[in-house]
Parts: structure tokens; sequence; C-alpha cells
């Protein structure tokens, strides 16, 4: 038995007696809906025996119940607060709260980009594969997201920043979310998830589908910022086209459990896919970044850097798969994951894989785990800097390192106010 | 080092030895297909097995029992269902009456084969199963040696006999590596098993001469659920060589074996393999199941194992040579050379667990995949939080011959330790045009230069064997990948 | 005298486009013959086609080398033969040490001639001296080929194979690119050393400077896909000050 059966399980358990209650208020079409959740049923939450999920256990779902949530609570943020929790400079916003879209706290959206309406999406099986039955989860009981397509050539400037707000407890939020570029066109989107209330234990699962047409190009970053209580997943399925390319940088910094899924496929010759990743974990978080970059066409590259730093008892898990297809020759992907296990109780897991089937490729992968170097810090010691001032000093440039590599500045800024408020909190 | 005169001696030291009675008293029959716990007796039974081993049997076969069902499914292998009650799983060494009378009757392929690896006419008989009197000339040097080995008071027999004349360490040590019920393979195997090599090495003693298998395996035919057991005592160290390069046909396609090394204080085991089973013809019809399961223990501080393999044959191979670092400063090593061709599958690697201080462990994986077949390593470093200070470094290749080909590359990597420093790097690529032409610009023919360019991406493991096997090792490679490169 | 190289109306096409448009050379036993040419003028094609390099294909014309077709010869076969190409970019084999590779390399020509293989001393002993005329340290025989050599130790490596191998006819593709000029001295002078009347070679090279090292019998210029001009080393002199616009009818060309 590879999965605990829904019915099993509290929380499946909840989502399945509340559907009948439910489907009639949420938009789109009421069949594939109980598709979804009859497939949901089928596949039960995936469990550590799923080769997928060896390292991350779905456990917390079952010590509290997470229903799915009201669609709107008091107590919302002003504006200037929505701003602040973006941290994305001259962003336009569109603001969620527990997965209903707030048209008081978002800005105008700009032409081509339209909110997730009953007609506009059938929740597909998109994604699902072995281990993903929260995909399916996801499309029977998601309410808002956007949906946002850029015609063909359009390159919009200003960054789009999808405020995703969760609160109450026991409250599970799901939320999906439709990028569809044409050709030529260029984007960039952050999802910033983040909790009302810190203490509240919520549960967000989040899918993002993004279509990138020829030659386009989408910069799109995940923060994963919520409450220390908080459970998180996210999974973004992309393809991407002749010529296009995806720049990705998945953040996790808060949460109690948090696992991003990336799931890319080139769907022509001549893509180019960028992902990056850290993961800033303390206390007795959970921080897991899976990716799964299918080559399926010749002449594509990946790059792939996730960095993790972990400190008090977290646990950080990277597992990477890069699979090239017979025949998807002049493939170029690298890999690397790096961890740094800050305290004597973090914990690091990771697997890289490299699936090929072609032979004329260039492909590799590293993984390390350790400490931050001895010698670097004795030498920023003999330079004057106290151990604590050299420690943090590196563990900057570790992660700017990483930072550097987006080329878009609005959202290097609020990836970086992340992570600098993680480097600035007292090490518990 | 050891030269080429110590490796003939220890061959003839081991023929010697099934000379003198290696397989005495065994009948000439086989026990009827299938398995149940009359046929383990049986087993037991034939070999005049204590009361103890009969019952330690027993118990994993009804510990196998629990697990039908079960075998493993995760590896990147593929096959049909096995049906292990249409096997045989005990027979005695193959009557000479069905065996070839002469080289003339044997596949001329095969014949051909052997003459491009070198392999002496004499050798290439008993590979053949050719029904000759394996009569040495060497025996009286097998017989210096033989007493050579027993003045320093090392044990190198078969299971067997370890049994009969050295019960207390077989008790001690069997099993106490790979538990009987360790997994599906290994538990069959505990219940079944045919025989194998027992090596003992005493405190403080340097084995003057690599310990092989080479002869004994084809001559008592033990293949099919082999089980060997090392033991290396304190501040002792021996090389052990396991197979050879020449193809080894055998009748029985699923091979279970199971190696366990164990290395006490300051001791140092090297076990190297090269492994040619039969892979099945180019459409993949035949060839052995080899599902191994290997394991050594560092029980003292500062011990040493290191494996070394070169795997080219088989259908299918599944093996993880693995090393529990349990004690303090311990050391574990893999090499690995890992070739499939036509359509054969390869699963294989290691498994390093960092269970005490200051352990280390290095794995260098070389995998080349040609033809239709499916190359993967596979690998698990976990550093337990009392290891502080553990050091891995892993280094995988894969070199990918031809279009229709598979290589992957599929570590897990656990880490419970600040202190510890894991390192993981991973690479495919396939010959280059360039590479090709350079070596043909200067004179070498294609396969010569597949089989140079190969070598040259094999050399930090081929440097790991013994001299004289690598220089056969060498050979093999290219043999092994012959007509991958059109 | 014999001709070790005639080429007659040679076209080709690299991945199908045509680069060698009608070239005619003749190349006499013991001779040194320099190809001088712009940049894309079809200099290392033409060494490419000379040593049989996959995707070079001859679509027209003939290459008689000792008066025997090429075209039915593979790679390997010409290198036996006495053919030497020496690599404008020697490629990396990694883990093969270089004396294993020479040694298989120069066996491998013996053998096809039916002389006895050389052993490991006599291998040795030769490699030894060679590489101190070359002034190559002896650690070069046991590095892997070409792997983490200098662009000077690389080209220097191309010349010790050379003399290793003793071919009949040897093409040096650009093989002054790179070289700061001690480098170029010991490396013409390695050249020089094997020039004897059994052996031709054919020098390629962009620039005049190797030719004050290496002096030619003859000179060609090619251009467009043609010899557009022959002459004697004093053509080296006169390319040097007008550059090869004047030939060619591109200004833009140095």
């Amino acid at each position: 038995m590879m999965t605990t059966p829904a019915t099993d399980n509290p929380t499946a358990r909840a989502h399945a007696e509340a559907f009948a209650g439910l489907v009639s208020s949420l938009p789109g079409d009421a069949t594939a809906r109980q598709d979804a959740l009859t497939r949901f049923k089928a596949a039960g939450l995936p469990t550590r025996r799923v080769e997928e999920w060896k390292f991350t256990g779905l456990d917390a779902l079952s010590r509290k119940v997470f229903a799915p949530a009201a669609p709107a609570i008091t107590g919302s943020p002003s504006r200037a607060q929505i701003e602040a929790i973006a941290g994305v400079p001259g962003a336009i916003h569109a603001v969620f709260i527990n997965g209903s879209f707030d048209a008081s706290l978002s800005d105008a959206l700009p032409a081509g980009v339209a909110l997730l309406s009953g007609a506009s999406v059938t929740p597909t099986a998109t994604g699902e594969g072995r281990g993903q039955s929260l995909i399916a989860l996801n499309a029977a009981f998601m309410r808002d997201g956007v949906v946002i397509d850029v015609a063909d050539g359009a390159r919009i400037e200003q960054p789009l920043a999808l405020v995703f707000l969760a609160g109450g407890d026991g409250a599970a939020v799901h939320t999906r979310n439709v990028v569809r570029l044409g050709s030529g066109a260029a984007l960039q989107v952050v999802e910033i998830h983040a909790s009302l209330n810190a203490a509240g234990a919520t549960f967000s699962n989040a899918v993002t589908e993004a279509v990138i047409g020829a030659g386009a190009r989408l910069t799109h970053a995940r923060i994963a910022a919520e409450g220390k209580s908080a459970l998180h997943h996210s999974h973004a399925a992309v393809s991407i086209g002749e010529g296009g390319e995806y720049v990705s940088f998945a953040l996790s910094v808060g949460g109690e459990l948090t696992r991003q899924e990336s799931d890319v496929r080139f769907a022509a010759p001549g893509g180019t896919a960028r992902l990056y990743g850290a993961y800033l974990g303390r206390g007795r978080q959970h921080m897991d970044h899976t990716t799964r970059v299918r080559h399926d066409h010749p002449g594509c590259a990946t790059e792939e850097l996730f960095k993790g730093a972990l400190d008090g008892e977290a646990h950080g898990v990277f597992q990477g798969l890069i699979h090239v297809a017979p025949h998807a020759i002049k493939t170029d992907a690298r890999q690397r994951n790096v961890n740094l296990l800050l305290s004597d109780r973090a914990v690091a897991d990771a697997k890289p894989e490299l699936e090929i089937l072609a032979d004329d490729v260039k492909c590799s992968h590293g993984a390390t785990v350790g400490d931050l170097d001895a010698d670097e810090i004795f030498y920023l010691r003999a330079r004057g800097l106290s151990p604590d001032a050299a420690r943090r000093l590196l563990l900057t440039g570790y992660v700017e390192d990483l930072i550097g590599r987006l080329d878009d500045a609005a959202i290097a800024a609020a990836i970086k106010a992340r992570t600098d408020a993680w480097l600035g909190e007292e090490q518990p | 080092m050891s030269t080429p005169d110590s490796m003939d001696a220890v061959r003839a030291v081991t023929e010697g030895e099934y000379k003198y009675g290696f397989v005495t008293d065994m009948d000439e029959d086989r026990a009827p297909k299938g398995l149940n716990t009359d046929i383990v007796r049986f087993i037991s039974a034939r070999k005049n097995e204590p009361e103890w081993l009969l019952d330690w049997r027993l118990k994993a076969y009804q510990r196998w029992l629990g697990m039908a069902d079960r075998d493993p499914k995760w590896a990147r292998i593929s096959h049909p269902p096995i049906d292990f009650q249409d096997l045989y799983y005990y027979s005695a060494p193959k009557s000479k009456a069905d065996a070839p009378k002469s080289l003339d009757e044997v596949d001329p392929e095969l014949l051909a084969t052997y003459d491009k690896l070198g392999i002496p006419l004499r050798e290439r008989e008993v590979l053949a199963g050719v029904a000759v009197d394996a009569v040495f000339d060497s025996i009286s040097v097998a017989t210096t040696y033989k007493a050579k080995l027993g003045e320093l008071g090392i044990i190198f027999c078969s299971m067997s006999e370890a049994v009969r004349e050295h019960p207390d360490l077989v008790k001690k040590y069997l099993g106490s590596v790979v538990p009987a019920a360790d997994n599906f393979y290994a538990c069959l195997n505990s219940a079944v098993f045919s025989d194998g090599s027992f090596v003992y090495i005493p405190k403080g003693v340097r084995c003057p001469m690599e310990l092989s298998t080479y002869f004994r395996i084809n001559a008592a035919q033990t293949g099919q659920f082999e089980r060997t057991l090392i033991v290396a005592d304190a501040g002792s160290y021996v090389s052990y060589l396991e197979g050879c390069t020449a193809p080894m046909r055998d009748e029985n396609q699923l091979h279970a074996a199971v190696v366990e090394l164990v290395a006490l204080e300051d001791a140092e085991i090297k076990y190297s393999t090269v492994q040619n089973w039969y892979p099945g013809d180019k459409d993949g019809k035949g060839g052995i199941y080899n599902f191994v399961t290997k394991r050594g223990a560092c029980r003292g501080a500062r011990a040493k194992i290191s494996w070394t393999q070169v795997e080219t044959g088989s259908a299918i191979t599944w093996k993880y040579p693995s090393v529990l670092l349990e004690a303090e400063g311990s050391i574990g090593e893999f090499y690995s050379v890992a070739v499939t061709n036509n359509l054969q599958q390869a699963d294989t690697g290691t498994k390093m667990f960092h269970l005490a201080p200051n352990t280390r462990s290095t794995i260098i994986s070389k995998g080349i995949s040609a033809g239709r077949s499916q190359n993967t390593y596979r690998g698990l470093v976990r550093v337990a939080p009392k290891a502080a200070n553990a050091r891995n470094y892993t280094q995988c290749d894969s070199l990918l011959i031809g279009d229709a080909c598979g290589g992957h590359t599929t570590p897990y990597i656990e880490v419970r330790n600040r202190s510890a420093r894991v390192e993981h790097e991973a690479t495919a690529s396939k010959i280059s045009d360039d590479q090709l032409f350079y070596c043909r610009a200067r004179g070498l023919g294609t396969e010569d230069a597949v089989s140079l360019i190969v070598n040259g991406f094999c050399k930090e493991v081929m440097q790991k064997l013994p001299m004289e096997f690598a220089v056969e090792a060498q050979k093999l490679l290219g043999v092994s990948l012959e007509g991958s490169v059109g | 005298m014999t001709n070790i190289l005639e080429i007659r109306n040679l076209h080709a096409t690299v991945h199908g486009k045509e680069i060698l448009k009608g070239v005619d050379l003749v190349l006499p036993a013991g001779e040194i013959h320099a190809i001088m040419g712009p940049n894309g003028s079809g200099k290392s094609t033409l060494s490419y086609v000379l040593a049989g390099r996959d995707g070079y294909e001859v679509t027209a014309g003939e290459i008689l080398y000792k008066g025997q077709d090429l075209a039915v010869m593979e790679a390997d076969e010409r290198a036996r033969a006495g053919i030497f190409l020496a690599f404008q970019y020697p490629v990396e084999i990694p883990g093969v040490a270089n004396s294993v590779f020479l040694k298989a390399a120069v066996n491998a020509g013996r053998k096809a001639r039916g002389e006895p293989e050389l052993d490991a001393m006599d291998f040795l002993k030769k490699s030894k001296a060679l590489l101190k005329t070359l002034d190559m340290d002896e650690k070069f025989l046991n590095r892997p080929v070409n792997v983490g050599f200098s662009g000077g130790e690389k080209k220097r490596n191309e010349i010790f194979h050379m003399a290793m191998i003793e071919p009949s006819l040897a093409i040096l593709d650009e093989t002054d690119s790179g070289l700061d000029i001690d480098a170029l001295k010991v490396v013409s002078a390695g050249v020089n050393a094997l020039r004897n009347e059994n052996r031709s070679m054919l020098v390629i090279t962009h620039y005049q400077r190797l030719l004050e090292h290496i002096v030619p019998d003859r000179i060609h210029v090619l251009a467009g896909g043609r010899i557009v001009s022959s002459g004697g080393k004093e053509l080296a002199l006169e390319l040097e000050q007008n550059g090869y616009a004047g030939l060619t009818g591109d200004k833009s060309a140095a």
C-alpha cells in the first residue's frame, strides 16, 4: 500500500464531506470538480513510501483537520500592509484572502490579465502524476487565482505581485493560476504566500500552470513565507515553447512544512529553463524543493541551483530530476544543490537525479552538504570580524550569489528583503 | 603488489582444494524443482550441516515466505516475473557425461571471445565446461602455498568446509552483516545457499597473496546461491578476487549471492570483482539475472573496506556493495565500472553508512551504456547524527554510446551531522566525435579507439584492480563494447 | 622526382556547404609547401579532407597520395599509410596516458607496414630522446593526452607525436597559433629536424611568421576555396606587406 486512503485521513475526509455543500458556490464546471475529487480519493494522500515523497511526510494533515476555508474573513490588512508584505517595488498587486480575490486591496489589472472565473478554466488533470494527488485536491476545491494571457509580442514591464494571504485555524486554501504567454511575450510574476496572523495553522495548496510561447520569457518567483504553524504546498506546471525561457525562483522562509514543486517540460526545441531556489530554515521547519525537468526536445538548456541553509532542527530536502528523452540531443543540463548545516541538529536530504536516454548531451549534477567553510571563517576573523559576523557575512554572500542570478531587479529586491530578514533574525 | 606467479599459484591452490575434496560428499543428484521446507532440509542434509545452520536456513525460509511478491521493484530494471517454484535449488556438479567432450563442441563465438581476451587454452576448457580432469602441473607449488597460508593461520576454504571445521567462526559472523531477512534475495539465499568461500585472516597477519575463487567456483558450480564470508581480524590485510574476465556460461538464470565482509580494528579488506556472466544474445535472449547482496562492516577503529568491481556481464545486474562504517575512523571505498551493451540492464551502486565519527568514504562510479541497454548508478550516502567529521566524496560519470541506450544517476544523500562534508558530482556525456577522429587520425581503428577512450574514462577505477586482473579487465572493456560504434 | 600528393580539381562540402571549389596542388617528395590564406578560405577544411574526417565530403576531383586514391580510405587507414595531421585544436582524452596513446598509434602504423612493433623499452628510449629535443618534460608521457596542457604544450605534443610516428606526409594545421616566439622556435626546430628527402609537409598558416622558421619550398595562397596564387618563399613577404586583399579582391581580408 503506497498511499493513505483518503478516507483514513481527517483532512482528506473533511474535504470530501465539505464538497457537496461547497460545489455550487465554486466557479466552473461542477462535473470536472467531482472528477478531480474522485481522482483524489482514489489516489489518497501520498506517504513516504511513494518515492517522490521519500523525505517529506504529510503527517501534519492527519494530526490536525484542515477543511476548505471560508471565502472571506475579518480583519483584512490595509493596502500599505499588502505592499509591505509583497515587497515588490512598482508592482501591480492582486490580493487573495483565503483564496478569494479582494478587489478593494488590489490594483487595476492591466489588459490581458483576468480573474479566474467560472468559464475561464476547467480544472484538468494537468500535472497530476504519481504522488500528485494534492493537485487533484486543488482542482476540486480551488476558488480563485488569476488567468493571465499575454498577447504575442507584449512585454509587460511592471511585475505582477500575487499576494495570497491565509488565516483562520485549520483553513485549507486552494488557489490556481494560469499564465499563458504568446510568442515573444514577456512577464514577471511573483507569488507571495503569507499568513494573516502569524500563529494560524493554515494549509495552502497552490497550483500555477504556465504555458510559455515561442521566444517568450516568463520570470516566476514563489515566496513561501507563512507563519510557523502553516503548511504549504505549491506546484508549478510549466511548458516552454520553441526558444522560450522560464526563469524561476522558489524561496522558502516560512511555515512548519513547505514543499515547492516545479514540473517543467520543453514542448519544442531550443528552450531554456533556469530554476533557482533557496530554503532557509530554523526551529523545526521542514522545507522541500522538488523539481522535475523533462527534456523531450533537442537543443534545450537547463540550469538549476538550489541552496539550503538549515539551522536549529530544520530539515531541508532537495529532489531534482532531469530527464532527457530519446532524440533530445544537444541537451545542456546542469543542476547543483548546496546545503549548509548551521546547527548540530539540522538535517539535509538530497536526491539529484539524471535520467538520460540520448547520447549527444551534456548533463551534470552536483550536491554538497556541510557547514560553512572553516578556512573562510578564519580568513574573515583574521581580518578582525567576530565569528558571528564572519558567519553572517558568509551566509549573506551565499544567498546573494543566488539572488544575483535574477535579471529582474524588482523580484530580486522582494526576495532579498525576505532573506535579509531571515539572516537578521536572532538565532533561536 | 602481487605477481602473475602468485596468481597462478593461488589458482592452483584453489584448484588443488577441489581436487582434495572441496565438494567431497555431495551427491550426483538434483532436488526436484520448487522450494519448500523439505528442499531446505534436503540441501542442509546433503551438506551434513549442523542443526543450528538448518534452523537458520528454515527461519530464513519462513521470513522469505512472508516476503512473497515483495521482490524489489524500485530498481530501474524490468523482467518477467520469476516463478520461484519453477527453479532448482539444489544441483550437484554437472555430470561429465553431459558436458562437451572437447572445445570443438563449444560455441565458436564463445571461443572467439576467449581468444580476444587471451585466455590460456587450458583455462578455456575449464571455463567452457569441457569435461576435462582439471589436473594442474603445479600441485606441489599449490601445496607449498596452502601450507604457507596454513602456517600464517589463514583459513581459506569453502563455506561447507568452514561450517564443518570452523563452526564457531561461521556461527559468530554468518548473517552478522547481511541479516538473513535483509532483503528478498538475500533472504532466499540464506534459506538455500549452495556454497561459497570462507576466509579468516588472524590478528596482525597480512595475507601474502591475492585470494581468488576463480577456479573453484567453476569447478564446483557453486554459483547460483553463493555465500561468501570474509573476516579480517585486528590489524590484518587481505585482497580477495572474485570472478573472471572470460564469459561464463551457466544454466541457472537466477543468481542471488550474498557476500559479507567483517573488518576489525585496523584491518583492511580489498574485494575485487570482475563479473562477466553470460549477458544474453544481441536480442536479449537468455542471460543471467545477477541479484547480489554484498555488504561489509568496519567493526573496529580505522578498519577499511574497499570494493572494486568491473561489471560487464549478466542480462540484469542488481547489486550495491555497501559499507557499514560502524567504528571511529573507518574507511569505505567503492570503485565501479559497469558496462552494458545490447539489451543488458544494470542498476548498481553502493551504500555508505557513516555511523561513527571521522569515518570517510569514496565512491567512484563509471557507467558505460551502449546498444539498447540501460545503466543506472544508484547510491546512498547516509551520515548519522553521531558521525562527526564524516567525509564522503562521490563521482559518478556516465558515458553513452549510441542514441538508443540510457545512462542514469540516482544518488540519495542523507546528512544528519553538521560537521560532515558530503560531495557528489555526476556527469553524462558521449564519446565525442573529436576524440574519435583524433585517435583515428593517429592510425587507430574505430574499435581500438573506443576501447582506448573507454579505458581512459574508467582509469581511476581500473587502477584500483590488482595488476594482472586489470590487464584482463582492460581487454574486457573493449570486447564488451565491440560493434557499439558504427 | 615522385609526387607524394596530387590534388586535382578538389571540391568539398562541409555539412552540405561547398568550401573547396577546385583546388589543384602537387607536392613532390621531400618538399615543404605552405598554404596561406585568410580566415574562412578553406585551409582547415583542406586539412580535414586530407585526413578523412567524417562530414567533410569530396564532391568532385581527386586526391592521390603516393599515386593511390585517398577517397576509398578511412581516416585511420590514411594515418597508418603515413599521413599525419597536426591538429589546430588538439583533442583532450581524459585518463589515457600520452605514452599509452602514442604507443598504440606508432604500433598500429608499424603493424600495417609489416614492421615489428616497438617494445616498451625502445618506445621509452625514443620518446625520451625526442622530448628532449622539443624541450618537453618527460612527465608529458604519463599525463593524459592533452588534458590540462597549455596551448603551447598541446602544439609541442603534436610535433612530438609526429616525430614518433614518422609520417611520409605531415599536414601542420595552424601549428603556430597560440605560440609565443620561444615556443615557436622550439616547435620549428622540431619540425625542421624531421625534414628529409622522403617526407613531405604541408604547412598551413595564416601568418608569414612561421615561415621564417620553417622555410617552405613553395607557397600557395588559398582563397575562396581555390589556390589563387603560388610562388617561392618570397611570396610570404609580399603577403605580409600587402595582405591577402590584392589576391582575393576582398579588401577587408588581412
